[in-house]
């Protein structure tokens, strides 16, 4: 395997989850079972040590993704490779193995740690179940675990109440990294911090970049944090994935409508400030998504053809895909 | 330690604990409490017998709760009748407990047909009152320790299985469970390692009230005459042999044994009531 081969590649992924709408929200009585595509025919690659955001509005489908990606739902269609190998089904040993090498950070630092455990047996629990290291390293390889993400190992005997949201997030990352894993899923690990805060924990995420090999999909609806920290960003629009780029190409020349609307309701000299993913117009639901292109009803550029036929990605520069009819 | 002073600034949640406190370990030392062994026939003198509470015999001794028509004293006998009825409540609970939490745990986790035949199972049995099926089971079993036991254990699963079970389906959704999942915790850990543990507020709370409708189970099953043999009197069956003599004027054969079960199971509901408010998840974090 050379350098440049991707870690992580995700083939033609969707997701779909059933909804039933039925009377009071009894599965019985429903009519019909409606189906929420929440991820589409998605194709992703990470390479090694490279940093993927995932940006897109709230319920777009990257929360989801994330967690396709991470083992813990199956998708409904497509395959996962890591390291070449492919991962449709997975059985319990290859749960295991996913484990090991994909980790997940979570939106919610407090929620992400159960709440009866000290934040040592959370670190040591992990390396004891995949025998990560001999058992009378455990306690050691904790404290050096602790260390690594910027809490002393006094913190150890605390619980996760005792914690500030910083240091819960830094929790769950020492617990991810006990396995030592080589892709990182990081669903909106910062939303939910102050502001302040935010920084120090994106900076963390800067320095293990540094100090491991390690590739982030790091999701956000924040233009500001995705600047800072990716390589490679991917937009998407209700489950489908719409432009790809590199960070720079995709900040100073956006491609596919929707990434220009993005980056136009964002200030250009305020940008590195916290940015929410906005966009006016109303936001069509991934239940009933329009018809072809879903960004058509609000897209400025809207065609005859946009309205029946689905975009798939192109190349229209050298490291940038857009899934739009515009550049034909 | 905030719970813990919030579970004491009542005088009469305090009352309550006290009380409980003495009885257990009234039942738990009855043997080396009681004046006499009220089973022991070689101490019993029918002179003494149906003596008033606080009188003395011609001996001398001292009879604080009287004695019944064998002469055997009132006080000795509550005293063993405390053990037998807190033993077997305390142990039907403990069995009851285990059995429903695993039952409760498993139809959360596994969820679809499994669930929905658990609590099916569940609802059925919980829409018949307990005593009814109490009796019904041990008109099947027979009485005898063990099968008043059994039947304790059968009507009371279903509460711990469905608390559980609802407790645990909330949990469930939440991230940390997701987390133990990405780290391809096994499905057990998962359940009696991480959803187990933040279940145990609604569990104790269910269990402290249940062990007193468990020691009101065993005391109707006995005073009706279908629970606890005559060599093991339990409460309840010290207020049925008691209550023939009642019309008698030898009230206090049936009223002090009743008085004890009355305070124990108020003060299980006390201590039960102020630890739903202190452990309430809203007025947690
Ligand atoms: N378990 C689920 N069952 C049904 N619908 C779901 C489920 N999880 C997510 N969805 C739906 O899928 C869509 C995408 O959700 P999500 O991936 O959380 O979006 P995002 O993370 O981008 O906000 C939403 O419409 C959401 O309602
Ligand atoms: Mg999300």
């Amino acid at each position: 395997m050379t350098a440049t081969a991707p870690i992580l590649e995700v083939d033609d992924v969707s997701k779909n989850f059933e909804a039933s709408r039925g009377l009071l929200g009894m599965p019985l009585l429903s009519r019909k079972r409606e189906v929420v595509r929440a991820v589409s025919e998605v194709s992703l690659s990470l390479g090694q040590s490279e940093v993927l955001a995932l940006v897109g509005e709230s319920g777009c489908g990257k929360s989801t993704l994330g967690r396709v990606i991470a083992g813990l739902i199956r998708p409904t269609s497509g395959e996962l490779r890591f390291a070449g190998i492919s991962h449709t089904v997975l059985s319990a040993a290859e749960r295991r193995d996913w484990a090991r090498n994909v980790q997940m950070i979570f939106q919610n630092p407090y929620a992400s740690l159960n709440a009866r455990q000290t934040i040592r047996e959370i670190i040591e629990e992990p390396l004891r179940v995949h025998r990560i290291v001999p058992k009378s390293d455990i306690a050691a390889r904790a404290d050096e675990l602790l260390d690594q993400v910027g809490l002393d190992p006094s913190f150890g005997k605390r619980q996760p109440h005792q914690l500030s949201g910083g240091q819960c997030q830094r929790v769950g990352i020492a617990r991810a990294l006990t396995v030592v894993p080589r892709v990182l899923v990081c669903d909106e690990p910062v939303s939910a911090l102050d502001v302040s805060i935010q920084a120090q924990v994106l900076n963390l995420f800067a320095d293990l970049r540094e100090e491991l090999t390690i590739a982030y999909l790091f999701i956000s609806h924040d233009l500001g944090v995705v600047e800072r920290l990716s390589d490679r960003v991917a937009v998407m629009y209700l489950g489908r994935i719409v432009e790809t780029a590199t960070r720079d190409d995709l900040f100073s020349s956006p491609k596919h409508p929707y990434t220009q609307t993005l980056l136009d309701a964002v200030p250009k000299i305020g940008r590195s400030r916290a940015h929410s993913v906005k966009v006016s117009g109303e936001r069509p639901s991934p239940l009933d998504p329009p018809s072809g292109c879903h960004f058509h009803p609000r897209c400025p550029h809207a065609t005859d053809r946009c309205r029946v036929e689905i975009p798939h990605l192109k190349a229209v520069g050298s490291n940038q895909f857009a899934a739009c009819h515009l550049y034909e | 330690m905030g719970k813990l002073s919030a579970f004491t600034d009542s005088k009469l949640v305090l009352l309550a604990i006290g009380l409980l406190g003495i009885t257990i370990l009234a039942a738990l030392f009855a043997p080396w409490i009681a004046p006499q062994d009220p089973y022991d026939l070689a101490q019993l003198y029918i002179l003494d017998a149906r003596l008033p509470p606080l009188t003395r015999n011609a001996d001398g001794t001292l009879f604080l709760l009287g004695t019944d028509d064998q002469g055997r004293d009132v006080f000795s006998a509550v005293l063993y009748g405390l053990r037998i009825s807190l033993g077997v409540a305390f142990v039907a609970t403990a069995i009851a407990v285990v059995l429903g939490t695993s039952i409760g745990l498993l139809s959360a986790y596994a969820g679809g047909r499994t669930d929905a035949v658990l609590m099916r199972i569940v609802d059925m049995q919980l829409s018949f009152p307990a005593v009814l099926i109490a009796l019904m089971l041990v008109a099947l079993l027979g009485t005898g320790i063990e099968k008043v036991t059994i039947a304790i254990v059968a009507v009371q699963w279903a509460r711990y299985a469905r608390t559980v079970r609802g407790a645990a389906m909330v949990e469930r959704e939440r991230e940390y469970v997701e987390a133990a999942q990405c780290l391809a915790y096994s499905p057990s850990r998962v359940m009696f390692r991480h959803i187990l543990p933040n279940c145990m507020a609604p569990l104790s709370i269910l269990a402290t009230v249940e062990v007193a409708s468990a020691i009101s189970i065993e005391a109707t099953l006995s005073f009706l005459g279908v629970g606890l043999p005559i060599t093991q009197p339990s409460l309840g069956l010290l207020i049925a042999n008691g209550y023939p003599f009642m019309l008698s004027g030898n009230y206090w054969l049936s009223i002090y044994p009743g008085l004890v079960l009355i305070a124990v199971i108020i003060a299980i509901n006390i201590v039960g009531d102020r630890l739903r408010e202190v452990l309430n998840p809203r007025s947690e974090r």
